[in-house]
């Protein structure tokens, strides 16, 4: 291929320059008219021609195809009644050119953020004649695929090889060169992740991620992991429910990357980042604050008897219960059932106990009630027998009721003039939660509004209702105090009995 | 013998009995009726050649097919491939009725499908002082501009894909 420079100046009449060439060859010519007028045709035979008009001074150049003969001519003219015409002409023969193949080097690849890349055909040699094509396909070892350019769309692949070659004439090919296929991209590791502490029972937890690459898509594993416990695109948080540490301990993931297959990626396999966030669940609290159940004295026999619920507080998650003692003694969390454990406890829930007491006089049957490492009891002591038997009573009359005398059988203990007052629950501090109703469990057996009734002393303002409940199981009769505020108070009763 | 241009108007070579519509016609005194008549003869629009390197004057008489009523005196040089189109006289009759476009898109059909030279390209050369309009049609190109002188051309690939 051959690019030949002419010059030639028009003439009225016509000025002819001759310039042999090769089907490849191109001929730029510089055309100038007399008196600089323009030239306003350019006229082909056997040939092409840009531009089709132009200025004087100015270069056309002349391609070829076909051979033989060929010729061009540049007109131009004066204005006026009479104009003057000026004409150059190029001329010549047009051979053809010899074909010789190219020399392919190598097939090269872009590397682009996206499903395809850009393979690029190289020659050590451009060979001659002919028309120059190039051919490139992945997997087909004669690519065939002919075009003028050197750059070719080539998809992405885990696997395979591609091959390119390059012709200028169907007889006339290079040889073929061959490189392997541009596989998928992995996700960007540029990424962060947060640790962060869980509270001992937590069911979850999650870790923020900053630096990551919008659209890729990010898994949590354990560290060094195959499977992902929770993911999510781009930056944010991410949480998960499994492989959590257990209590006191610490756990190290790992944050994987899968990239999708718009950017380069093959949008399933999921790559390591190294890039690690821990998660550590803090130590539980089993250890309570220290509380006390209500115990009962002068408890009747083989009654059921229940303390005064109980809130445990300082804990940490769950921990267990227990009861153990005399008297079958059973244990209730919050609302639910009476059961002889062992069961579970969490922090601000209230606990109470019951027992059956004793069916001798004087007797105490004793509950251990274990919460986590702290253990108090619920002691129920029965009331004492009644009077010796050298005690002796008298009748009433009209205006008297009964009089107890003590052993010696004259001194009166008990009489119409001189009547006591019996502690029959109490003193005891007792909280009642807001919006809710504890009972006083006392046997109501005999106890009327004349000769029973509650009293408080250590209180402060506070609005509450009591309620008698006389009749049902003795374990469910009392008095019932309901605290209709929001928030709980705390009172010291006693029930009397007069 | 009149030839069609393209559809709605034809030509003749100009005749020596054109002489009185020619004094019509031509009304800025440029070119003159003996003008018109001195170049009978140079071209007769039939034959397939001229002489190279040199150019001749194509002097005809346009009118419509329909009435066959002379409207304008066309002249043109021809040389090679190319024709210049250089004076337009259009009878005072005539004027003002929009014949100018009409008449310069049917010539340049003539000149590039029915003419039996090989006419390559068409420059149209106006002076604007006397043709305050733009006769070619809008495919052309201004090639050049000096004075009240427009070059417009147009060639024939051109003209074919203005008409495709």
């Amino acid at each position: 291929m051959t690019t030949y420079t002419r010059s030639v100046t028009a003439s009225f009449g016509n000025t002819t320059i001759t310039q042999n060439v090769n089907t490849t060859d191109t001929v730029e010519v510089t055309v100038s008219m007399p008196g600089n007028v323009t030239i306003s045709t350019i006229s082909a035979s056997n040939c092409s021609r840009t531009p089709a008009s132009m200025s004087s001074g100015s270069t056309c150049t002349v391609t070829f195809s076909g051979t033989g003969s060929y010729s061009v001519l540049f007109m131009g003219s004066s204005g006026g009644k009479e104009p003057v015409f000026y004409r150059a002409t190029l001329n010549g023969n047009v051979s053809s050119a010899s074909v010789t193949a190219p020399t392919a080097s190598s097939v090269t690849f872009d590397n682009p953020a996206s499903a395809d890349t850009t393979a690029t055909v190289n020659l050590s040699a451009t060979g001659s004649g002919g028309t120059l094509q190039y051919a490139c396909e992945a997997g087909d070892t004669t690519p065939d695929n002919w075009q003028s350019g050197s750059t070719f769309t080539i998809a992405r692949g885990s696997s395979g090889t591609v091959y390119a070659r390059a012709r200028r004439s169907s007889t006339t090919n290079s040889n073929t060169v061959n490189a392997s296929r541009p596989g998928f991209l992995t996700g960007d590791t540029a990424v962060s992740a947060t640790s962060s502490t869980i509270a001992v029972g937590a069911t979850s937890a999650s870790t923020t991620l900053s630096s990551a690459t919008a659209g890729e898509t990010y898994a949590v594993r354990v560290n060094n992991g195959s499977s992902n416990l929770a993911t999510r695109t781009g930056n944010g948080a991410i949480s998960f429910t499994s492989s959590l540490p257990s209590s006191g301990n610490t756990s190290t993931y790992e944050i994987f990357v899968r990239r999708p297959t718009s950017t380069g990626g093959d949008g399933t396999t999921y790559t390591a980042t190294n890039d690690t966030f821990t998660v550590e669940m803090t130590s539980q609290d089993t250890t309570p604050n220290s509380f006390t159940l209500q115990n009962v004295t002068n408890a009747g026999l083989s009654t059921v008897y229940q303390s005064v619920a109980q809130q445990v507080t300082g804990i940490t998650g769950t921990v267990t219960v227990s009861v153990s003692g005399e008297g079958s003694p059973q244990v209730r969390i919050g609302s639910g059932s009476w059961t002889s454990g062992p069961t579970t406890i969490t922090n601000n829930y209230y606990i109470n106990a019951r027992l059956t007491s004793s069916a001798s006089n004087s007797t105490a049957h004793t509950a251990t009630v274990t919460v986590g490492t702290y253990s108090t009891t619920f002691v129920v002591t029965t009331v004492a027998a009644s009077g010796g038997s050298s005690g002796g009573t008298s009748g009433g009359s009209g205006d008297y009721g009964i009089e107890v005398y003590d052993t010696d059988g004259t001194t009166t203990v008990l009489s119409p003039s001189t009547r006591y007052v019996n502690f029959m629950q109490g003193p005891q501090t007792i909280t009642v939660p807001g919006n809710s109703t504890v009972l006083l469990q006392q046997d109501m057996t005999g106890l009327t509004t004349d000769n029973c009734d509650l009293a408080f002393t250590d209180f402060g303002s506070f609005v509450f209702s009591v309620a008698r409940v006389t009749t049902g199981a003795v374990s469910s009769q009392g008095f019932e105090l309901t605290n209709p505020g929001a928030g709980s108070f705390v009172a010291k009763p006693y029930i009397l009995r007069f | 013998m009149a030839t069609l241009l393209e559809s709605d108007y034809q030509f003749r070579v100009v005749e020596v009995s054109d002489r009185a519509w020619l004094e019509a016609a031509m009304t800025t005194g440029i070119y003159t009726p003996d003008d018109a008549i001195s170049y009978i003869g140079e071209w007769d629009g039939v034959s397939d050649s001229i002489p190279s390197n040199t150019h001749v004057h194509f002097s005809v008489i346009i009118s419509k097919v329909s009435d066959n009523i002379p409207l304008a005196w066309f002249l043109t040089h021809i040389t090679d491939s190319s024709v210049y189109r250089t004076a337009i006289a259009m009878h005072p009759d005539a004027r003002g009725q929009g014949h100018y476009r009409p008449i310069a898109s049917e010539t340049a059909y003539w000149w590039f499908y029915r003419c039996p030279l090989d006419i390559q390209a068409i420059v149209n050369i106006v002076d604007t002082s006397l043709v305050p309009k733009i006769v070619s049609p809008s495919h052309y190109r201004t090639i050049h501009t000096e004075g009240n002188l427009v070059y417009r051309t147009v060639t024939k690939e051109e003209d074919e894909a203005s008409r495709a």
